[in-house]
Formats: C-alpha cells, sequence, structure tokens
C-alpha cells in the first residue's frame, strides 16, 4: 500500500505541477480571465507595447491567447485589472509535499526491503546495509531522478521563502510556472521511464544487490550533490526564463540568483570531487578522470556554471554582457538535463550495451528538447532588446571575466562534441569509434592554459578601464616568481613534456598573483582603518572565496600535471615479510588475510610504511568480493604524504604464488585533492558568510 | 550464505573459504600483473606504453593496463605476443586495430570520419574569437571605447566626499 501511495502522490504531483505550470503563466491568466467571463476592459500588456482590449468576448480571449502563446512571459496583467493574483505558496507547497511522500514511500520500500517492487528487487538485497539501501533507493535510475523532482520542488519552496524575505524577484508568478513546468517533466520521466513504484507479478524471495563499486561513504553524496546542484541551476533556469520576455536582467535579478549560483556551483563541484576520489581509490591506476559520460555529464554543467557565475558578477556590478549572461544560464541547465539523460541512457556506454541500446529515457528526452527549445526561442526572439550598457575597455576586470567564460563555454562544447561525437558518428553509418582520455586532454589543455593566464591576471585589474602599462608595473613580480618556478621545474626535469611544465608555470602564476593582490590590498592602502583586520573585512567575502576558489584551482592543476609527469610505479608478485621501494617510501608487506565484511568477505593486506626506516603509517588494500552480485571490487590504500600520494592496491596470487601489488607514488597529487577542497571552500565561505551578513543587516545585502 | 558469514563461530572461516574459492573460481583476470609481464624490462615498457593507448572493449574509458577484465587480459598478452615477434610499437597497435577496429584506439585517430571531430577544437576557438572581436568592433563602432571620465564638478565632489575633513 505504502509504494501505491507514493506512485498516486507522484501522479497527483505531475499534474499539479503542470497545473502550476500553466495557471501561473500568462497563459493561465489568459485562461482564468476566460473561463471567469470578465466582461471589464483590462490591461494587458505585451511585447510590443500597451494594449487595452475587451477580453470578455471569445475574440478577445483568442486574441489573448495566441499573443501570450508567441510571446511568452510577455503578458501580465497590469495593477488595475480587477483579476487577483494567483496566491503564490499553495501549489508549490503542496507538490513538495507530495514530492516527499512519494520519496519517503520510496525509501521505505527500500529500507523495509518490499521486494515486490521491481526496483527494489534489482538494487537491493536483504543483507545490504541500511544506508546502501537508502543510497540504492536514490542513486540509480529512476530513483535518481524522483531525488531530482524532490529536490527540485524543495528548491521551489527555498525560492519562494527567498522571496519571501528579500523581495528581489520582479515577476515570481513566472518563475513558479516555470519551475512547475520542470518538476512537471521531471515526474513524468520518473513515471514513464520506469517508475519506482512498479510491482512484479512474481516477486523473488531476495533482491539483486546494490552495485558494489556505489558501496561506499562518499558515493552516499553524489547523487544528492548532483540532483541539488541541479535543482538549484533550474531556480535560475526559471528566474532567466520569467526575466527575458521584458528584458528585466538587471542588478536585482542578479543579485537574487548569486546565492543560488554559488550554491548549485559548489554542489556540482562537491559531486565532480567525489566521483574523481571514488576513481582514484577503486582503481589500481591512480587515475582520477576518466572522461566518461557519467563525468562529463557533471563536468559541462559545472563549466557551464562557472562561466555563469563570473559573468553574474559583472552583470551585478555593471549590468554588462546581458544576452551572454542569459544564455549561459539556460545552457547550463540544458547542459545538466542533457547530460543526465546521456549517463542515464545507455547509449554511451561500453560498446556491447550500447549497441543494445533501447531508447529508455525517452520522456526525459523529449522533456529536453521540449523545455530547451521552447528556452532558446524565447532567448533568440529577445536578445536583440536586451539593452547593453558595456561600458568597458578591453583591459577591464569585465574583459578578463567575459573573455573566460567564453573559454569556459568553448571548453564544454569541446567536452560535449567529444562525449557525443562516437554516437552520432555511428547513427550515421560511420566507423565505431572511442574518444577516450588523450582526446580531451589535448584538445582542451590549450584552452585551460590561456583561461589560467587571465585568471591569474582578472582579480587585479580594476573594473571598467585600466592601463596596460598599469597593469603590467602591478604584475611584473608575479610574472617574475612564475618564470622563476618553471625554469626551476625545467632545469630540474629537463625531459618532461610542455605542456604540464607550463601548467605548472601558469599554476604558479596564478598563486603569486592571487597572493600578490592579497597582499597589496591588506597592506598597501593601510589607511582605511585601525588595523589591518578592518581591510579584510573591507574585502569581503566575494574576494575572499575568489582567491581560495583561483588557487584551488592553479594547485588542482599543478597537482594534475606533475603527477601525470612523474608518477612512479610498479607491479610486482610479493611474499610476506618482501619490502618494496617506491619514491621515498619503503614498504614492508605483512600479508592477507580474510575477513568477513557486513555483506561482503574481503581479502585485506597489510603494509607498514617506512620513510627514511621510521615507520609513518600501515595501508590496508582490499579486494571485496560481494557473493550476491558475484562482483569484486578494489578498494586501494592511500597515503596522503607531504609530498605525494602512496596509492597501494593488490590483486591476485601470482603464478609463483606471490601476491600480486601494484604501488604507486605519486608526486604532488595531495595538491590536486587540496585544490579541489579549496574551490569548495571558496564556495561554501562565500555562501556562509554572505548569509551571516544578511541576516546581520536585516535584509540589506552584503557589499 | 550471506547470512552465515556473520556468524562469529567455528563455520566462519570454512564458510569464508567457500565464498573465496568461488570468487577465485569466477575470478577476473586483474589489471597488469607479472605473470604477463616480459622479462626484458625495455619490452616491457613498451608493451605498457601501447596499453595505456588501447581501450577496453567492455570499460568505459579504461585503457586495458588498466582494467580487470578478461578481455583486457587477453588483448596485453597479445600485444605482448606481437612485440616479442619483433613488431615495432606501430605494428602491435595496427595489429590490435585489424581485428578489434578504431574503437580500441583511446585517441581517435585522423580520418575523414574524425575530422570534424579533431577540427572541432580549432573551429570553436576560432568561432569564440571572432565572436568576442566582433563584441569589441561593435562596441567601439558605437563609440563606447571608454566611459566618460568624470567631469570637474564630479571630481571636486568626490574629493569633498573621499575627504571630509578637508586635508
Amino acid at each position: 500500500m505504502i509504494a501505491e501511495t507514493g506512485h498516486f502522490a507522484l501522479i497527483l504531483l505531475m499534474m499539479l505541477a503542470f497545473c502550476q505550470a500553466i495557471l501561473f503563466s500568462p497563459l493561465g491568466i489568459v485562461f482564468r480571465r476566460g473561463s471567469l467571463g470578465l466582461r471589464n476592459t483590462a490591461h494587458l500588456q505585451t511585447a510590443g507595447g500597451v494594449s487595452s482590449l475587451d477580453t470578455g468576448g471569445q475574440h478577445g480571449f483568442w486574441h489573448h491567447f495566441s499573443s501570450a502563446l508567441l510571446t511568452p512571459g510577455a503578458v501580465r496583467i497590469s495593477p488595475g485589472a480587477s483579476l487577483s493574483p494567483m496566491p503564490l505558496w499553495p501549489l508549490p507547497v503542496l507538490i513538495c509535499l507530495l514530492a516527499l511522500g512519494a520519496q519517503a514511500s520510496q525509501i521505505y520500500s527500500f529500507v523495509t526491503s518490499d521486494f515486490t517492487l521491481a526496483m527494489v528487487a534489482q538494487y537491493s538485497h536483504s543483507s545490504t546495509p541500511l544506508m546502501y539501501r537508502i543510497a540504492a533507493a536514490i542513486s540509480p535510475d529512476c530513483g535518481a531522478t524522483l531525488l531530482w523532482v524532490t529536490l527540485t520542488s524543495s528548491a521551489a519552496i527555498l525560492f519562494l521563502i527567498q522571496n519571501a524575505i528579500f523581495k528581489k524577484a520582479e515577476n515570481p508568478q513566472a518563475i513558479v510556472s516555470v519551475m512547475g513546468l520542470v518538476v512537471g517533466l521531471l515526474a513524468a520521466s520518473v513515471l514513464i521511464d520506469g517508475t519506482p513504484f512498479a510491482r512484479l507479478a512474481a516477486p523473488p524471495l531476495d533482491g539483486q544487490g546494490f552495485d558494489p563499486q556505489s558501496q561506499d561513504i562518499l558515493d552516499l553524496f553524489y547523487s544528492p550533490a548532483l540532483y541539488a546542484g541541479l535543482s538549484g541551476l533550474s531556480v535560475i533556469f526559471a528566474a532567466t526564463i520569467a526575466a527575458l520576455p521584458r528584458a528585466a536582467l538587471h542588478r536585482a535579478w542578479a543579485e537574487m540568483l548569486r546565492p543560488w549560483t554559488l550554491i548549485s556551483w559548489t554542489l556540482l563541484g562537491a559531486a565532480m570531487a567525489i566521483s574523481a576520489y571514488r576513481a582514484y581509490s577503486q582503481q589500481s591506476w591512480g587515475n582520477w578522470w576518466y572522461w566518461d559520460a557519467s563525468e562529463n555529464a557533471v563536468l559541462l554543467p559545472w563549466l557551464l556554471a562557472t562561466a555563469f557565475l563570473h559573468c553574474l558578477a559583472v552583470l551585478e556590478k555593471t549590468e554588462a554582457l546581458k544576452p551572454w549572461t542569459a544564455l549561459l544560464a539556460l545552457s547550463a541547465f540544458g547542459a545538466g538535463w542533457f547530460g543526465t539523460f546521456l549517463s542515464r541512457s545507455d547509449l554511451l556506454g561500453p560498446l556491447p550495451a550500447a549497441l543494445r541500446s533501447s531508447g529508455d529515457n525517452a520522456v526525459l528526452l523529449v522533456g529536453f528538447c521540449v523545455l530547451f527549445a521552447g528556452a532558446y526561442y524565447l532567448f533568440a526572439r529577445v536578445a536583440g532588446q536586451l539593452r547593453e550598457n558595456a561600458d568597458f575597455t578591453l583591459v577591464s576586470r569585465e574583459s578578463a571575466m567575459f573573455i573566460n567564460s567564453v573559454m569556459l563555454a568553448v571548453a564544454a562544447a569541446i567536452v560535449l562534441i567529444g562525449t557525443v561525437y562516437p554516437l552520432f558518428l555511428r547513427w550515421l553509418g560511420g566507423t565505431i569509434i572511442t574518444v577516450g582520455p588523450p582526446f580531451f586532454v589535448q584538445a582542451l589543455m590549450p584552452v585551460t592554459l590561456a583561461m589560467l593566464l587571465l585568471m591569474g591576471l582578472s582579480p587585479t585589474l580594476r573594473w571598467r578601464v585600466d592601463g596596460a602599462a598599469s597593469v603590467g608595473r602591478r604584475m611584473k613580480l608575479a610574472l617574475i616568481l612564475s618564470i622563476i618556478v618553471t625554469l626551476f621545474v625545467w632545469m630540474r626535469h629537463i625531459d618532461a613534456p610542455s605542456l604540464p611544465l607550463l601548467g605548472i608555470g601558469l599554476a604558479a602564476w596564478v598563486v603569486t598573483a592571487a597572493l600578490g593582490d592579497l597582499w597589496e590590498k591588506l597592506w598597501r592602502h593601510r589607511d582605511h582603518g585601525e588595523s589591518k583586520y578592518r581591510n579584510i573585512q573591507l574585502l569581503g567575502p566575494r574576494y575572499l572565496g575568489m582567491s581560495l576558489a583561483h588557487i584551488g584551482m592553479a594547485l588542482l592543476i599543478a597537482g594534475g600535471s606533475a603527477s601525470s609527469i612523474w608518477e612512479e610505479q610498479s607491479v610486482l608478485s610479493a611474499r610476506t615479510g618482501q619490502s618494496i621501494e617506491i619514491g621515498p617510501y619503503n614498504l614492508q608487506y605483512e600479508g592477507v588475510s580474510l575477513l568477513p565484511g557486513e555483506n561482503f568477505a574481503t581479502r585485506k593486506a597489510k603494509f607498514i610504511v617506512y620513510r627514511n626506516a621510521q615507520p609513518v603509517t600501515e595501508l590496508y588494500p582490499e579486494v571485496r568480493y560481494y557473493p550476491i552480485r558475484g562482483v569484486e571490487t578494489k578498494e586501494s590504500a592511500i597515503w596522503h604524504g607531504r609530498d605525494g600520494d602512496l596509492h597501494v592496491s593488490i590483486g591476485d596470487r601470482a603464478e609463483d604464488s606471490g601476491r600480486i601489488v601494484d604501488v604507486r607514488f605519486l608526486p604532488m597529487m595531495p595538491w590536486v585533492w587540496a585544490g579541489m577542497l579549496l574551490i569548495l571552500l571558496g564556495g561554501i565561505i562565500n555562501v556562509l558568510t554572505r548569509m551571516i551578513l544578511l541576516f546581520k543587516k536585516n535584509g540589506v545585502s552584503a557589499p | 550464505m550471506i547470512r552465515l558469514l556473520r556468524l562469529n563461530g567455528p563455520l566462519m572461516l570454512p564458510m569464508l573459504a567457500l565464498v573465496m574459492a568461488l570468487a577465485f573460481y569466477a575470478r577476473p583476470a586483474y589489471a597488469v600483473n607479472p605473470d604477463e609481464m616480459l622479462s626484458d624490462p625495455a619490452l616491457e615498457a613498451r608493451a605498457r606504453e601501447i596499453s595505456e593507448e588501447l581501450r577496453c572493449l567492455v570499460c568505459q574509458n579504461q585503457s586495458i593496463d588498466d582494467s580487470d577484465a578478461d578481455l583486457a587480459h587477453d588483448l596485453r598478452v597479445l600485444v605482448r605476443e606481437r612485440l616479442l615477434a619483433g613488431d615495432t610499437n606501430q605494428q602491435a597497435i595496427n595489429y590490435i586495430v585489424a581485428r578489434y577496429g578504431d574503437y580500441v584506439l583511446l585517441n581517435p585517430p585522423l580520418k575523414p570520419d574524425t575530422y570534424i571531430l579533431w577540427a572541432s577544437p580549432f573551429i570553436l576557438v576560432g568561432l569564440a574569437g571572432l565572436a568576442v572581436f566582433g563584441f569589441y568592433r561593435r562596441k567601439k563602432r558605437e563609440g563606447r571605447t571608454t566611459p566618460a571620465n568624470l567631469t570637474d564638478q564630479e571630481r571636486k565632489r568626490l574629493n569633498e566626499i573621499l575627504n571630509p575633513s578637508g586635508d
């Protein structure tokens, strides 16, 4: 019964969401006017201007219907009309409650292991630990889409709360309408593409178990972070759609979207960091990014959200770049949706599965096409009307941020093309090819390096106008320092390939430029206040978050480049007591023991790690066997040392009856993880301090 | 079986052994391991180099060097056999491609089917460059190159605000 209730709630939710989409849209206003038979003259504002028409008769109704259809969002009731606006709260709250109910009933079915449900039977087992049952409910297939529905409808409520407190949105009705459409389409996808509430005619005695690869604490947070990030992007999308027809992309709009942008950007980044670390710790390879469809599905919206974040800052400051910012806002959510479709459908998997691809998730695809065809149509119609107030010169902060956002968009386009190219080539009857990491690295590295160059420069530039000469004077020290670093690295490793070397040099450039700028802002202008701490306050959370994220990005690039050049590895067959030399470490292999886990059996090896004959730590790499699915997984053991990661994994017994051991030393790899954490920290600090400031100042926006 | 695994009694170890024996029976071949390796380190290094460019056919963008799949193991062995037979790196790769198609190459080869793919970064960068160039050109044509400087009056007012004490 519980599942049926959830199913019913979901169906009701979908219908209500579509009702919400229509009722709050300009169409809804026309409908309500028509059905109420209002005979009074109402002032309806169309894109062409204000027209005063009799809406009582059939002619008026159809006239407004068609005008509302052709210029969506452009029609609204002027204050003089007798039709009261729809109350904002009831429908979204009801939808959110229904979504939470459906989600709760689905999780309940997983927790109680109700194997009469097809999805529970497919993804869970009575021996699956509780937290992985919950993960099984929300991570695979339609469960994930249901989570997306829940989070998006919750995001709509959060938006309403924000709107109630700060009154930033000019046209909340339209935003609520678009959010309704998004929720409705997603709910339709859950219901039609494969509902999580379907019962089996002949239920099995037990389920097939949750994917062992995903049974990890970190993986629990992947799906929530990803879909919460996408829900945030959907609010941005809705607000852009609502603002476009009246070209109302101004400062208040940007200010309203800033927290949403930062939060979704941080969450998407967290999802990427989780997937990178999991890939790193599950493979013996020590690789952390495979450029496969599911990873690119997160990278795409993240890149575009990053571009949007920067353009939004420009727009908020100088009201410039409006069309470009709007395009990025639409595309970020579009990329998120399309990426989710790609990773969900089996179109891009490994070959055997991809050739059998069934075209499932059709509703997700159709919904995507409908929503974004409409969105881009609207954009194309009104982009010309967006008044540009681009009052800046080529050498200015705006320019640097604008050009960088263009490059981020180019990078996103390259990732997209690389991801879908094999698919289209196959459909067009060409050969079947793989576009693997080498393509992405070669195509993206030059773009990334150019972005790093601008990234170091941009925070030190002045808004609107700056002189090339004065920029040169300011950046002299950073330039010299970074060249020294590059030369130093190059002299020590003369045979190193040039691209990673450039990466390290440019990372040094970004860090020195950021630190130099910080120093200049803190100590050069002492007269700002009594103490230097006052200067820190003056810099504000945005500056702090930005600096942290930029330095984090530089560390990530430097670490990734360095570890790719100087990786040391050895694969050998080890015997108990044998010692293995790798990098600065010396590992002593202490043998393997068989141990029971909660729902797996594991072979756990013990290594004692020495450095300069001093014991540093003990590492326990494992090979786990999950009997339910009959799958083995590797859990490498990683030691984040001060100059590099020690990455140890074990394999099977070798023919000479030793144990296969794969040890790697990845110099500077901790920089990558520290960089990711710094980027996330930058986002979190920015959001948190802004919130604190907002509430302290009682509704006045932060500097 | 899994219920028995949780027992902490005398049955546990035999059960574990049984489970692991089953696991052993269904064992995947692990990523590159010493049994496959060639005794000549130079040849082995070349084999690793080649393996990194070949895709495991049944995995997501993993090289065969990295993959636990049986098929990847077979390919690794095949590469080493070709090298022992005296092939150059390119010959060994060609041998595999002739049997499995371009799909095994992680780095897509440059040929008519992939011209668009390899040209796309250049096209995109070019288009973006043109768009940015056009943006600044248009701005210049519309005479908005530099924001208007402050008038003398504004400058005076600004000075008053910045230095209220009048120093």
